[in-house]
This record gives C-alpha cells, sequence and structure tokens, in this order.
C-alpha cells in the first residue's frame, strides 16, 4: 500500500482558517435563525450543507435513492431538533454532520451485512470532486482533508476510513484488517488526533 | 476500566462502537471532562471528513423538504415511545422524521388536488364545493401530522399499489394516503369505509378527479372505527359494500 507523500508537514494551515471561522460562524447563525422557524434561513442551510450532507450519505450508504431518504431525513430533522442544538458544545457544520453520519451508518448497518458490505466497498474512489462547483476556500478545505489523510500511518487511515465512510465499527475493521481490535481502537484515536492536529481543528 | 474507557473517545467520534460501548462511553462522557473536550474536538475533525465528498443531491430532495418543513412542528417530541434509540442524544426522534416524509409523497397528491381545482375554481359550483372540503381538511392534515400520538398503518396492493393510514387516536381523527392505485374505468369508483362494530359506514367516494392513481383524504370522525377498508364499487358509491376489500387497515 503506497503512502501519498504529504505536500507539506503536519503542521496547522492558518491560510484556510480564518474564511473556515467565517463560514462555521454563517452556519451557526442560520442554524439558530432555523431553531426559530424561519423557512427562509433552512433553504439558505440547505443549500450550504446539502452537498456534504448528500456526499456523505452516499459514500456511506452507496444506493442513491437511500442515499436521498437519508439526506430529507436528516435536514428534516435538523428543522425539527434545532431548538437543541447548543452552540457551546460545537458547531452547527459538525452537529448537522454528526446527524448524517450516524443516521447514514444506522441505514447501512440495518441494510446489508457485514460481508456485503465488504463487496461493495470502494476503497478508493470517491465522487468525482469537480463535479460540484465550489468556493475556491471550500475547494482548499477538501483538498487539505485529502492532504492530511495523507499523514497518517496506514492503519491510521484504513481504520477512520473504514469506519467512517464504510460504516464498520472498530471491531468488524479490525477483522477486516486483520489487526487487534484494542489497536484499531487506539489508531482510530491517535489518527483522528493527527488529524485534528493537521488541520487545525480547534472544536 | 476508566483508562481502558478514555481510549474509546476515538471510536466513538466515528460512530465506530457497538450500541453497548456507545451507551458505556455515553455515561462516561457525562461525568469526565478531559472526554467531553476530546470527543468535541475529535467529533469536528471527523465531520471534516465528510468535505472529501461532496456531491450535488437531486433538485427534488428541497422542493420535498421545503413541503415537508411547512407542515413540521418543531422539536415537538411525537408519540413515539420515550426510551432512547441508543444511538446518543442527538438522535432522539428520528423515527417520527421519516414517518413524516413517507407520507409526504402521497400528500403531494392533496394539494396538487387543491391547487388545481383552485385554478378552475370559477368553473363549476360542484369544483368548488370540493376546493371548500379541501380547503377545510388541510388543517386537519397538518393537526394530524403533528398528533402527539400519531401512528402510520400500511397495506400492500396487488399491483403494488398502498394504501396508508395515519391515525391521530387524540383527534379522532385518520388521514388515507393511497399510491399507485388500479386505474379504474369510468364506470367505477374507489370508496373507503369506515369499519366498526356494525356494518361498514362509507366514510367517502374517491372523487373522480382523484380516482385514478392517487388519492388523500382525511376522516375527521373515527369514532369507534377499528379498521378502514377500500372497495371498488359502481360509479358514486355505494351505500353497503358490493365487493371484497382491495385493502383492509386495521387502525390498533
Ligand atoms: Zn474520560
Amino acid at each position: 500500500m503506497t503512502e501519498p507523500t504529504p505536500l507539506h508537514g503536519t503542521g496547522r494551515s492558518s491560510s484556510s482558517r480564518a474564511p473556515r471561522a467565517r463560514q462555521a460562524a454563517v452556519l451557526d447563525d442560520l442554524l439558530g435563525e432555523v431553531a426559530r422557524g424561519d423557512e427562509i434561513a433552512f433553504s439558505a442551510l440547505y443549500d450550504k450543507m446539502s452537498p456534504a450532507v448528500f456526499g456523505l450519505a452516499r459514500r456511506v450508504v452507496r444506493d442513491p435513492a437511500r442515499a436521498e431518504e437519508v439526506a430529507q431525513e436528516v435536514f428534516l430533522q435538523v428543522w425539527q431538533n434545532a431548538t437543541r442544538f447548543d452552540s457551546d458544545r460545537g458547531a452547527a457544520k459538525t452537529w448537522i454532520l454528526t446527524l448524517a453520519h450516524r443516521r447514514a451508518v444506522d441505514v447501512v448497518r440495518r441494510d446489508q451485512s457485514s460481508s456485503d458490505r465488504e463487496q461493495r466497498y470502494d476503497w478508493r474512489s470517491g465522487p468525482d470532486h469537480d463535479a460540484v462547483a465550489e468556493e475556491v476556500g471550500t475547494r482548499l478545505e477538501h483538498e487539505q482533508v485529502r492532504r492530511c489523510l495523507g499523514t497518517l500511518t496506514d492503519l491510521q487511515r484504513e481504520a477512520i476510513t473504514l469506519a467512517y465512510y464504510g460504516g464498520y465499527t472498530y471491531m468488524e475493521a479490525s477483522t477486516l484488517l486483520e489487526a487487534n481490535a484494542a489497536t484499531v481502537k487506539t489508531r482510530m484515536r491517535d489518527g483522528l488526533i493527527r488529524l485534528r492536529d493537521c488541520l487545525g481543528v480547534t472544536r | 476500566m476508566t483508562a481502558e474507557l478514555h481510549t474509546l473517545v476515538g471510536a466513538y467520534a466515528l460512530n465506530a462502537l457497538s450500541a453497548e460501548e456507545q451507551a458505556r462511553f455515553e455515561q462516561h462522557l457525562a461525568t469526565c471532562a478531559a472526554c467531553r473536550a476530546e470527543q468535541s474536538e475529535l467529533q469536528a475533525t471527523a465531520a471534516r471528513l465528510a468535505d472529501a465528498n461532496w456531491e450535488t443531491p437531486p433538485a427534488g430532495i428541497k422542493a420535498r423538504l421545503m413541503d415537508a418543513v411547512r407542515r413540521t412542528a418543531q422539536d415537538r417530541p411525537l408519540g413515539v415511545s420515550p426510551t432512547h434509540t441508543g444511538r446518543g442524544r442527538w438522535l432522539p426522534v428520528m423515527l417520527t422524521a421519516a414517518a413524516v416524509l413517507a407520507i409526504v409523497a402521497s400528500l403531494g397528491a392533496f394539494f396538487v388536488e387543491r391547487d388545481r381545482l383552485a385554478d378552475a375554481q370559477q368553473q363549476q359550483r360542484a369544483v368548488a364545493g370540493r376546493l371548500a372540503v379541501l380547503e377545510r381538511q388541510e388543517d386537519g392534515v397538518t393537526a394530524v401530522l403533528s398528533a402527539p400520538d400519531v401512528r402510520i398503518r400500511s397495506a400492500s396492493l396487488d399491483n403494488g399499489g398502498s394504501v396508508r393510514v395515519i391515525v391521530a387516536p387524540s383527534l379522532n381523527s385518520a388521514l388515507i394516503a393511497m399510491d399507485n392505485l388500479p386505474i379504474l374505468g369510468d364506470q367505477y369508483s374507489y370508496q373507503i369505509w369506515q369499519v366498526g362494530r356494525g356494518d361498514p359506514v362509507s366514510a367517502v367516494v374517491m372523487p373522480a378527479d382523484a380516482k385514478h392513481r392517487t388519492g388523500t383524504q382525511l376522516l375527521d370522525n373515527l369514532g369507534k372505527t377499528q379498521a378502514i377498508a377500500v372497495t371498488v364499487e359502481p360509479e358514486g358509491g355505494s351505500t353497503r359494500p358490493t365487493t371484497d376489500p382491495i385493502a383492509s387497515i386495521a387502525l390498533t
């Protein structure tokens, strides 16, 4: 398995942090307005977040129709539960994507046996990145995620991607990776810590 | 033991724990500030992984969602079991959201019919009468969907169509949503019956406009109705069923 060469070190990137912070604040504000029943804010929030939510659903559940259902359910839940969002506990974007990930993983665990998923899991390719029109700042962030994934060890990266994109538990991932479960659990944690530092995530 | 629990934080942020471990770790989170701080950062890190996979969703999703949003009350726990699903604090009423979405497609027929009749309103009194009925029902539809005890019963038809009954006992009401029904000739109608102790009581003969493939009907006087039945009857309906039901749905 080849290790992609990192373009830079693992240091925090400061160039994209300002726009990201601004973008995060916009999303937090929109979700606050959604919590007050503002349908226009909901529409704007959908426009900003739906490519990430739908893309994640597609990657995890694979089936386009199921992914559509997941995306709809997640956004309806965002509408219903926006009043419970607590910005002290995290960013709106994290809240929404955590809902989306949990929903997608629930669906994939219910629909497909582990062996079935193993056959269907697409190890390397994501959807065509160029298919989505993105702002330049957003695009740089996406490239940063890929670059930072490249700074992990093979086992860290595989454990994290099997869990996040494949919907596997760490026990299932350890079987697929033929590694000790306790080790895989630990690699998920130290891999995420390395990613956090590379991406400059503060909360 | 506690040291071992700390190490679950990465797998937790990736949603990679079994249900039991997840519940155990969430108990731990409530008492461990260090894990809470780390979880918050690692959760945000995990969410960034979604950035590598953007994909534009089909346009129809947004239209359906905006329609659903207009008819869905916010932050109102509906009549699902109050016990937690065990999938975390952020997922309390997923089932309800899914249930609401499941019927929005059927409701589309209701509003399409209303809008179409509104355009043709001046043409004839019969149409105006039906429009008034639909407009009166609109509030009832919204009320049923957001009732605290709402539940859904459904039946599949041989041809692949379906009949769903969304019941709100607290409102003495139910919404019947029929999808992909077999097409009837001009000389037949669908008729919906409320079945209780005695003879079935006609609830409604599906109007000609709606009788082809889909239909939605609000029943606002369930009383002691135990089941909803749908039959094919001669045009205009019958005083009692003359054929076996194509669908019969128990409400309990
Ligand atoms: Zn701890």
